[in-house]
């Protein structure tokens, strides 16, 4: 089967067709993929708090790091999983929506610095530097907080 | 063009391209012709909706009754010509569109006629005669 | 006059009108709404996993209700707001939806569930943080608020699929 087939195949399959036509399956699936991202934007601040000086000052960072880490995984794991769901019973819908395009990239972008510089800085045993952990809070708070409203635009933006 | 982004884009061609939330209450396969008069014209968000009076005497016997249309968002309607001053209440209106699969009085628009046979498009979906993906699935 | 017909006045009311109406400010503030869902909701849940002794487990559980506080509090405060706003915007119908009843129910009992939380068990929370233990009915206002929030964030989603 090639991959053309084997995608309209998927399509109509009727798994997908239940997603289409269920009349709450599609709300139901996005209650899910919105409770992942409270738990993601919740702990992202958090973090970023700390990393800022403001607020969060009576726990240590390697505790929150360690005891919040997984729940924003767990958060981004339940939006990205329901987040396919909602995609793939109406593709074209959300390929041909600059807003969806846009929040993508901007999901992309999330995750590296994620798990590259923003990891390294609340995994410092070392406290960051002020001018560098403002840089870090600045670009995590600005790329997770695009993914929600980059998210929130594609029933209005089009 | 490798296979795989063929694939995808072939794919992504026959399928529909519409707006706002799922349309799963709304009978997609279906494009019914509402003619009437405009009861209310609603612009504004989340969904601006036509409310059409059928009178009895029409062509399609089962659109008769006064008939709920939902559309997109103001801005996305916006950008396909549509106004907060399109419609009046009192206006001549033919409208295609799906209805509701419970058989409730409410439909998704699909396009507008004007007067001088000018279609005004719901969003960037477009029926499938003129070489657009159409609205069923 | 009755109560949907002051929620058809307040609905077009200019105001209300030019919420709805506005390209700008209706998507704002629903974008808002939801943004400052994820803080509150976010720490609330993160909370409620202390006291059900997931997350957070060697830490005071009143440590890590006084350091959310200060974050988890705006967040309600802007979500109350802007639910607020988007009620008065489409009043007649929104009062009219199943789902935003149920909802409206659910934040009420998230309301009670936390309130017992805070006469109960608030007062006692630095006692029982020092044995390490949280006690079953603290424990269980944890689960519920938990379960109560989720329910809220499905019918405010589902809200949304009603004609």
């Amino acid at each position: 089967m090639d991959l053309q087939r084997f995608w309209e195949w998927f399509y109509s399959s009727p798994a997908i067709d239940v997603l289409r036509n269920a009349k709450y399956a599609i709300p139901l699936i996005q209650s899910f993929h919105l409770f992942g991202l409270t738990l993601v934007l919740g702990t992202v601040v958090i973090f970023n708090a700390r990393l800022l000086g403001i607020g969060m000052g009576k726990i240590t960072p390697p505790v929150i790091a360690n005891q919040l880490w997984r729940i924003t995984l767990i958060g981004l794991l339940l939006s990205i999983t329901t987040g396919i769901l909602v995609f793939i019973p109406d593709p074209a819908r959300y390929a041909s929506n600059t807003a969806f395009k846009t929040k993508l990239v901007i999901l992309i972008a999330s995750i590296l610095f994620h798990f590259t510089f923003f990891r390294k800085a609340i995994r410092s045993t070392t406290p960051t530097p002020r001018g560098r952990a403002a840089a870090v809070a600045a670009v995590s708070l600005t790329l997770w907080f695009g993914v929600g409203w980059a998210g929130r635009a594609i029933a209005f933006l089009g | 063009m490798n296979t795989k982004t063929f694939a995808l884009a072939s794919l992504l061609m026959a399928m529909p391209a519409f707006g706002h939330h799922s349309f799963a209450m709304f009978e997609l396969t279906k494009d019914v012709t509402y003619e009437g008069t405009v009861v209310e014209y609603r612009w504004e968000n989340p969904h601006t909706h036509i409310i059409v009076k059928v009178d009895p005497g029409a062509a399609d016997p089962s659109t008769i009754g006064t008939w709920d249309v939902e559309g997109g968002a103001t801005n996305i309607m916006g950008r396909q010509g549509w106004t907060r001053a399109t419609f009046k209440a009192g206006d001549h209106v033919k409208i295609v569109a799906h209805p509701m699969k419970d058989g409730t009085k409410g439909a998704s628009l699909f396009y507008a006629v004007l007067p001088d046979g000018k279609r005004l498009y719901h969003d960037i979906a477009r029926p499938k005669a003129e070489g657009g993906a159409g609205s069923n699935p | 006059m009755s109560i949907v017909s002051w929620c058809h006045w307040l609905q077009n009311t200019p105001f209300a009108t030019g919420i709805r109406q506005s390209d700008l400010f209706f998507p704002l503030i629903e974008g808002s709404h939801i943004i400052a869902l994820s803080l509150s909701v976010g720490l609330i849940v993160v909370f409620d996993l202390r006291l059900l002794r997931v997350a957070f487990r060697g830490q005071p559980a009143s440590l890590i209700m006084e350091q959310f506080v200060p974050f988890s509090l705006p967040g309600f405060v802007i979500m109350f707001a802007t639910g607020v706003l988007l009620f008065i915007s489409q009043a007649e119908k929104v009062y009219l939806n199943p789902f935003f009843r149920f909802k409206l129910a659910f934040l009420v009992l998230a309301g009670i569930n936390a309130s017992v939380y805070q006469v109960k068990y608030y007062p006692k929370m630095r006692e029982w943080d020092k044995s390490g233990l949280v006690p079953w009915g603290a424990k269980l206002s944890g689960a519920l608020s938990l379960l109560v929030w989720a329910a809220v964030i499905a019918l405010g989603r589902t809200m949304a699929y009603e004609l």
